[in-house]
């Protein structure tokens, strides 16, 4: 709501700076976005006369004058203009060196075809006006003054730029708040100072009675609450005094005519809309009613609307006349010719005015007040302010009395208060009489001890929290002491395990060398395919969104598609090597017990590394080094990874993920059909784990048991095998034999190419053997290694290396 | 004494000169053996000396021996502490052939970094556990009635419109704040309560630098007996000292939300300026960086717990806000676009 400062003073007579009464309004709670003074950003212009002209001895269509800037005679200065519409004697603005006008334009002393020049003429244009605002005017060049003005004046003096204007945020809850009125009570309040309201009286001098010249039909009460229509002859449609004009500007509206600019001038003073009809353009009488099928309506401003039966009108007996609240029809308009009129004031229920709003496209000032819901109380006294105007504009005659439609209005309940209560709230030690004062000023009225009536302009004040509110805002919220909970009541805090977990993850993934990212949580429909998922996949079963952007429709059903995307846009933007984790929720169609869309726990991870050398696949160990660190902070050392076909991945180059017999994860490279859909790179790895499962499976428990204290004996094994053999198989058969002394085992050489045999390939183990109870000797290690040596080469036709 | 006598103790002293003359010359453990050989070993002349012994006089042969010994000690002594010498110099030039770059580059893994907008939650999650606060999760796709209904949006409010929900059906949505959670716990826990509910939150904007989609907030709800609204005030500047430094300071502005009353926004002195006014101000001095009030005691009642006997107050903060500010972070867009080079700046 854009305020104009002195208009807010006509309610609340506050002498304080600008800048103190915004930062007042603001901490009382009618937020200020911001303040301007009128033309604030104009500097450095003054009034001058121009005492001579004289050619310009390098330019015919330049002209040397001498400006006198001082009332005195003592100051001159010389500007060389282009403007043709100057002569001697005419005063006009003048820009000094260094001047600052509309639209960053900064005046500088200088010479103009070798001519000394120490300003410029402005035109309005030159302080962000134009003819509307400034009538008299040139269409092109030099603003002059028509009136004697003292010269040396600054120009905010000398062409009245005084005002101040404010833009304040109104919270949904304070309709009152879109008026000056409304800003006015709240400014007095802010400053303790008498608040005058508008109480208009109209003289009615016609003998006319609106009835005598047009009926009321019937009004649709559930959508109207009140309805009123004055009639108004010898109108005399003419602009409005400049004042008014000016006020309307400052405001955002343009004047049209006095009678359009009155009800613009109510609707902004007491943010009640008003329309105005010419009364010789009505047939019949007036109907609030439905729209009937197929009729139409053309708009002020020229738009055909095809009515729909649930849009409130305005009709004659002929024709709609106006969409109710939101806009009138052009055909009973006031135009230059109108003579008489019927104004109309009403309460429009704010659900109607929003449907109708909202299928037509259509908002205005006047259907987003009724929006907000104004108050019905304050119609009847609007019209009466239209009147009062109309009558001082003389812009016409009033009737006596005027056609009045009410529908019953249910009181609103009293509400029950205790300045105990309410300090004990707000933490406050206020007397009652403090608060009783500040409600009467608000415009409540004081009931039998304990009981206040809201006034109807304050809809918000329901009950006593609202008063709270309202006291603690006129206190001072920034006054109220800080204390601190009763700490009596003790509440342990902390994380839930549930949560320690996830930190424990969040922990181990950072200190592996992995970024957490944050991704979005919807994605296109087409991603299904994209992932080249089964008809029957579960992933498919989406919790699709309404009216949603297609590419972000469907919840995503996993974290892989956001993490491809993750790695197509760091490897477009040469990232050579990107690591990224997230712990995020995956959702489904499926619904839970509360009958909701399901929501699942996963960790996801994605590696690529654009200088990656294909073959060794280290990508997918250097993930499977983190799945492990993972599970084993979960205390969960028996998973296993299988080789099994899932949809996304390369089946030669990926794993599920097993722990304790259920599926919990995926892990490896991707098709690379699915990486060219995204345009990730080849390298891509992605490690994704079912929270909701593992968690519950997590072991923080440990405990000690006995270990080693004697000293181990190592023996090397080198030996070729078919390269078919995985290392498990080469492993289970070591440790079978091996045991019971064999601490650890470790694959120190892998080797496949020359000097091995097509198909074969060579490994080397340590093993490492170690008693818990003696110092083994060399015999009990030959023995096992025999045995080991033995058995590879029996069950995997294994050839020791010497 | 006899001859011999004063032959043997003669012959001890030279040796003792000889000593000093060979043990000055000999530089490394190699020639210092050498020199013990030479005086000490099986056919040195001390044991020869040693082997005439047996021709003196019981005094004299005590006598001798006694500087015997002593010699013997006093070449042993020196020559150890020599050898040692020695030895450390030897060790010493060993150590600096094998001398390493230490400005080669470190080996193993560097560490990754938390996302800067987890970082802020992290930082407030932290502050609120410390003042006793339960972390509190609820659903991302919740009821209409949870985000909206009983927190007192009335119907035809524009937030429930479509341009700013995102909807799975009439009465199912994506939350569009983390005020629901609310609801959730007091209708499952009994006061006192004191929760903080961190969560993604989803609303239909076109992305920009300040807008997106998807954000994060922080919901903080406290209900137990007396609970005032000078506590909320209270918290709410320990709260800003701790996240923003002990300088800060607050500055409440009423405003509305349907869900509380009295209601008001948070705005701090700004951490850069210290409230002089600056860009990340935008000359103001403050900062807006939440938003609070007193529980509605109509939804004190929904959730039954009587509002007569207990009162409370709740406060929402936007995270990526925050983060913004604290990591001078331009364009929201950037925390969602996860580009490595950006996140790495935060790790």
């Amino acid at each position: 709501m854009l305020a104009v400062l002195s208009w807010l003073k006509e309610f609340a007579q506050v002498e304080a700076s600008p800048k103190a009464i915004c930062d007042a309004m603001t901490l009382s709670g009618s937020k200020v976005e911001y303040f301007h003074q009128e033309a604030g950003h104009i500097t450095g212009v003054v009034t001058g006369k121009i005492t001579s002209i004289a050619p310009h001895p390098n330019a015919d269509r330049l002209r040397i004058c001498q400006v006198q800037i001082d009332e005195e005679g003592k100051q001159y200065l010389q500007i060389v203009t282009a403007a043709t519409n100057v002569k001697e004697g005419d005063v006009v603005p003048v820009a000094l060196d260094g001047a600052d006008l509309h639209d960053g334009l900064k005046i500088k002393k200088g010479k103009l075809r070798g001519e000394l020049s120490e300003g410029m003429f402005c035109s309005v244009e030159e302080f962000g006006y134009s003819r509307e605002e400034f009538p008299e005017a040139p269409e092109h060049g030099v603003y002059v003054f028509q009136k004697p003005v003292t010269l040396g004046l600054s120009i905010h003096e000398a062409l009245g730029f005084k005002e101040c204007l404010i833009e304040f945020e109104i919270t949904s809850n304070r309709p009152d708040c879109f008026s000056m009125e409304g800003l006015g009570r709240e400014l007095a309040l802010t400053y303790d100072v008498p608040f005058h309201a508008v109480e208009p009286k109209v003289q009615a001098q016609s003998t006319e009675m609106t009835a005598t010249h047009i009926a009321l039909g019937s009004v649709e009460a559930g959508r109207c609450a009140h309805y009123e229509l004055r009639y108004v002859d010898n109108v005399v449609v003419q602009p409005s005094p400049e004042w008014l004009q000016k006020r309307l500007r400052l405001a955002g509206i343009r004047p049209i005519n006095n009678v359009v600019d009155v009800t613009n001038y109510v609707l902004l003073e007491l943010g009640q809309p008003l329309h105005a009809f010419d009364y010789d353009e009505l047939q019949g009488p007036i109907d609030v009613r439905f729209a009937r099928a197929s009729e139409s309506l053309t708009l002020l401003d020229e738009t055909e609307l095809e009515l729909k039966a649930n849009d409130l009108i305005i009709a004659d007996a002929k024709r709609p006349l106006a969409l109710a609240g939101i806009m009138g029809g052009l055909g009973s308009s006031v135009t230059e010719k109108t003579k008489r009129i019927v104004l109309e004031a009403a309460y429009f229920e704010p659900k109607g005015i929003r449907l109708s709003s909202q299928q037509h496209g259509i908002r205005t000032e006047s259907s987003s007040r009724f929006e907000k819901g104004l108050d019905v109380q304050n119609v009847h006294r609007a019209l009466d302010r239209a009147l009062e105007l109309i009558e001082a504009l003389s812009c016409g005659r009033v009737s006596s009395e005027g056609l009045i439609f009410e529908s019953t209005q249910e009181c609103r309940p009293a509400i029950e208060w205790s300045s105990d209560r309410i300090n004990k709230l707000l933490g406050l030690d206020l007397p009652v009489s403090y608060m009783e004062e500040l409600f009467t000023k608000l415009g409540a009225t004081l009931l039998e001890k304990g009981l206040l009536q809201a006034p109807s302009y304050r809809p918000d004040l329901e009950g006593e929290a609202d008063l709270a509110e309202e006291v603690a805002r006129f206190y001072g919220y920034n006054k109220i002491p800080a204390t601190l909970l009763d700490q009596k009541s003790f509440v342990r805090g902390g994380l839930t395990p549930v949560q320690r977990l996830k930190e424990l993850l969040t922990e181990l993934c950072l200190a592996h060398g992995f970024d957490q990212a944050m991704t979005y949580s919807f994605e296109s429909p087409k991603t299904d395919d994209w992932l080249l998922l089964e008809q029957e996949s579960p992933l498919r079963k989406r919790a699709r969104l309404l009216r949603s952007a297609e590419e972000l429709s469907v919840m995503r059903s996993s974290l892989l598609p956001s993490f491809l995307k993750l790695a197509s846009h760091n490897s477009k933007r040469w990232v050579k090597l990107a690591q990224l984790f997230e712990l995020s929720k995956v959702f489904s169609a499926e619904l839970n017990e509360e009958g909701l869309p399901s929501e699942k726990n996963y960790l996801a991870a994605i590696r690529y590394d654009l200088e990656e050398e294909k073959k060794g696949g280290r990508g997918f160990f250097v993930m499977k080094g983190l799945l492990e660190n993972l599970l084993q902070e979960l205390g969960l050392k028996d998973y296993q990874l299988r080789a099994e076909a899932t949809a996304s991945f390369n089946p030669y180059r990926s794993a599920s993920v097993y722990c304790r017999g259920q599926l919990v994860g995926q892990l490896g490279y991707l098709m690379p059909e699915v990486l060219k859909h995204f345009s990730a790179p080849a390298s891509t790895v992605y490690l994704e784990l079912n929270l909701d499962l593992l968690l519950p499976m997590a072991n923080l428990k440990r405990s000690q048991k006995p270990f080693a204290k004697f000293p181990p004996m190592n023996r090397d094994l080198a030996f070729t095998l078919k390269k078919e053999h995985s290392a498990a198989s080469v492993e289970q058969v070591i440790r079978k034999k091996a045991k019971p002394h064999l601490d650890s085992l470790e694959l120190f050489d892998l080797y496949e190419g020359k000097q091995i045999e097509d198909g074969y390939k060579s490994m080397a183990y340590r093993l490492r053997f170690r008693s818990l109870d003696k110092t083994l000797t060399d015999d009990e290690v030959n023995q096992a290694m025999e045995a080991v040596v033995e058995s590879l080469a029996k069950q995997l036709e294994a050839k020791v290396r010497s | 004494m006899s001859q011999v006598f004063e032959q043997l103790k003669e012959q001890v002293g030279r040796l003792r000169e000889a000593f000093v003359g060979r043990l000055a010359e000999a530089v490394d453990a190699q020639t210092l053996e050498q020199v013990r050989v030479h005086f000490l070993g099986k056919k040195s002349e001390l044991i020869a000396m040693m082997k005439q012994m047996g021709s003196l006089e019981s005094e004299e042969r005590k006598h001798f021996g006694q500087l015997a010994n002593e010699l013997r000690n006093s070449i042993e002594q020196a020559l150890e502490e020599k050898l040692n010498v020695a030895k450390r110099a030897e060790e010493a030039r060993r150590l600096q052939k094998e001398a390493i770059d230490i400005t080669l580059p470190s080996v193993g893994t560097s560490r990754g970094g938390r996302h800067p907008v987890q970082q802020t939650i992290d930082q407030v999650r932290d502050i609120f556990v410390g003042l006793g606060y339960q972390i509190a999760e609820g659903p991302e796709i919740e009821f209409v009635r949870y985000n909206f209904d009983l927190l007192r949006i009335p119907e035809g409010h524009p937030s429930r419109e479509h341009q700013d929900t995102f909807y799975l059906s009439d009465d199912v949505l994506l939350r569009t704040q983390t005020s629901g959670v609310q609801v959730r716990v007091m209708e499952n826990c009994k006061p006192p309560i004191r929760i903080i509910a961190p969560g993604k939150v989803y609303r239909p904007d076109t992305p920009d630098a300040t807008h997106s989609p998807i954000f994060h907030q922080i919901e903080g709800l406290v209900i137990d007996k007396g609970v005032s609204m000078g506590d909320l005030v209270g918290t709410l500047r320990l709260f800003a000292k701790e996240l923003f430094g002990e300088q800060t300071e607050i500055r409440l502005r009423p405003h509305h939300f349907p869900f509380t009353e009295p209601s008001c926004e948070v705005d701090v002195s700004c951490w850069r300026c210290a409230g002089k006014g600056c860009p990340t101000c935008k000359q103001e001095g403050f900062v807006e960086v939440l938003g609070a009030g007193m529980v509605h005691p109509w939804i004190l009642e929904q959730c039954g717990i009587d509002p007569k006997v207990y009162s409370g107050f709740a406060f929402g903060i936007g995270a990526e806000r925050v983060a913004m500010a604290k990591f001078d972070v331009d364009d929201i867009r950037h925390f969602y676009e996860n580009n490595v080079d950006f996140l790495k700046q935060f790790r």
